[in-house]
């Protein structure tokens, strides 16, 4: 046997022993955000509330899980829980882009507009997928008065769906 | 002495006259509505997975029947789904045993919530309605199938194959539908007749050559096979449409303007009529200022088809940045009528605003464009 040969016989099994109990939870805690999220979009909001609130009972390490709850609590109007629930996703994964928009949205209803101006904007600058934030950061300069810029933004959106579709 | 041969007396003549218009009616009239943003008769119908009322999921191989397959775009906001509804009924009682069945998918809105559930379970209940009812949650089939109006009606065969297509519910059309759908499940026409019956039917190897250019747009890395694969389609049937008008967009989307125009052209070519065409070709003309050329061929293409969303907005845009904002303002109406599912509308509106110096107007459309893309309504 090569030395090639030896070192992958003893290295791949070890990577994959490894890997696969790590990947199944991670793939079941995946599901579980996709359910909730499908229920919401069903309709069924309460439902979706409660999955993801079964898989954070199981495991509330996964920033993800957060702020799909977040943006549950949102759509239900409970900016309180919202908050928090993006709060702890920021304190998981500080440079998580959903976290900051979603905390960006709850302070804007609030009318914290400056506050919430700073997280929009970078979860703007971190986010792949901006539509969200380009629509909120529209809205806000609405609030403000600033017409110009809230156009500038909902266009930034349209074409940043219109991108994202074509990827 | 050939002149002559063709001499008719004035009775054969008036004779053939009626018999030609006559002809002229039938073809006319039995030729399927495009109702398709991207599709057409003869090209194959995106695969779907759908909840019913119940949850249950279902597909099209576990729904589709024997002979043929309804498919039937609706909402209970749209007071054309309910006759499209009532119709499909009938024939659904009268074919279900002898290889029809009959699918209702219903896209009331990007979220359906207990209200619009009502809704359409009221319709359900007082139509009385016996085929099966899927729920099209987040509207992935509405858009996977490029529907422009609401109802449409799309037949396909076993193979997913699209056989006839309606949008709206015309008169005349409906009825060349209900002659199709029971010609076809009744064997009273052969296969070529039927195709005939349904319009132009492409090469198959056009078809699949055309899929795969449709395939390649939607993803960057294969963008530019598009265009190969567009052009072999046209070689291979240089009859079929729809390749001419993908070809014209994928340039003129990538500003290669004469080019696009070259495209809309050989397909207007074969099909004068084709409402696809004559939209694109007519907004390729406004972006280039040519306003009455313009205006002729997007009232032509509203003329071929009423139901078309896409060029009252055209049109819509072009009266208001032209100063007729009454106009505008009903063109846009109308296309919210027929589907008010097309963000398209409200980018338009948007844009024609932004171009009156509106800003305010403008900023409003566009968060409604927004609102409905990101399912916040």
């Amino acid at each position: 046997m090569t030395c090639r040969a030896r070192f992958l016989v003893l290295v791949v099994p070890f990577f994959c022993l490894g890997w696969l109990p790590v990947s199944h939870a991670s793939a079941k805690e995946v599901l579980c955000e996709k359910n909730a999220a499908a229920l919401s979009r069903e309709g069924k909001l309460d439902e979706g509330i409660r999955v993801i609130r079964e898989c954070l009972n199981q495991d509330s390490s996964r920033a993800k899980a957060h702020v799909v709850l977040g943006y549950l609590l949102l759509k239900k109007g409970d900016m309180k829980q919202a908050e928090r629930s993006f709060s702890k996703a920021l304190a998981l994964r500080p440079r998580s882009s959903a976290a900051k928009i979603g905390k960006g949205i709850v302070l804007s209803r609030a009318g914290e507009l400056e506050k919430a101006e700073a997280l929009l904007q970078d979860g703007l600058k971190l986010n792949p997928d901006p539509t969200r934030a380009h629509y909120e950061l529209g809205l806000l300069y609405e609030q403000l008065g600033d017409i110009q810029r809230a156009l500038f933004h909902f266009k930034q959106g349209i074409t940043a769906y219109e991108q994202g579709e074509a990827k | 002495m050939r002149l002559q041969m063709i001499q008719f007396s004035p009775f054969k003549r008036k004779h053939f006259l009626i018999i030609l218009l006559a002809t002229m009616v039938i073809l006319q009239s039995s030729i399927s509505a495009p109702a398709l943003k991207t599709m057409g008769v003869g090209t194959e119908a995106p695969k779907f997975v759908l909840k019913n009322l119940e949850g249950e999921v279902q597909d099209f191989s576990s729904l589709k029947a024997e002979k043929l397959t309804v498919l039937l775009f609706w909402a209970s906001w749209s007071r054309q789904s309910e006759k499209a509804l009532k119709q499909m009924e009938k024939l659904h009682t009268k074919y279900k045993d002898m290889g029809l069945a009959v699918i209702g998918i219903n896209v009331e809105k990007q979220t359906i919530d207990v209200k619009a559930l009502t809704a359409v379970k009221s319709v359900i209940d007082r139509l009385h309605l016996s085929f099966p009812i899927m729920i099209d949650h987040g509207l992935v089939a509405f858009h996977d199938y490029g529907v422009i109006a609401v109802p449409t009606t799309v037949i396909l065969d076993p193979k997913r194959k699209i056989m006839f297509e309606m949008s709206g519910f015309p008169l005349v059309a409906s009825r060349d539908m209900t002659h199709f759908l029971s010609a076809s499940i009744e064997d009273k026409i052969s296969p070529v007749d039927v195709a005939a019956a349904s319009g132009y039917q492409p090469d198959k190897k056009a078809v699949r050559f055309w899929n795969m250019g449709r395939k390649a747009l939607q993803s960057r890395r294969t963008l530019k096979s598009a265009e190969k694969w567009f052009n072999k389609a046209i070689i291979t049937d240089p009859k079929f449409t729809l390749p001419y008008i993908s070809l014209g967009n994928f340039y003129q989307e990538q500003g290669r303007v004469k080019e696009a125009r070259k495209q809309f052209e050989h397909a207007l070519v074969q099909q004068p009529d084709n409402v696809k065409a004559l939209s694109q070709m007519g907004l390729l003309l406004l972006e280039e200022g040519s306003m009455d050329a313009a205006r002729t061929l997007l009232e032509k293409a509203i003329q071929a088809d009423a139901s078309y969303t896409p060029s009252y907005y055209y049109l819509g845009y072009l009266a208001g940045i032209t100063g007729d904002t009454q106009k505008a303002t009903e063109l846009f109406t109308s296309a919210t009528e027929i589907n008010p599912l097309d963000y398209q509308i409200n980018k338009y509106q948007g844009m024609m605003f932004e171009e009156q110096k509106k800003p305010k107007q403008a900023a409003a459309c566009y968060k409604n464009v927004l609102q409905q893309l990101l399912n916040l309504q």
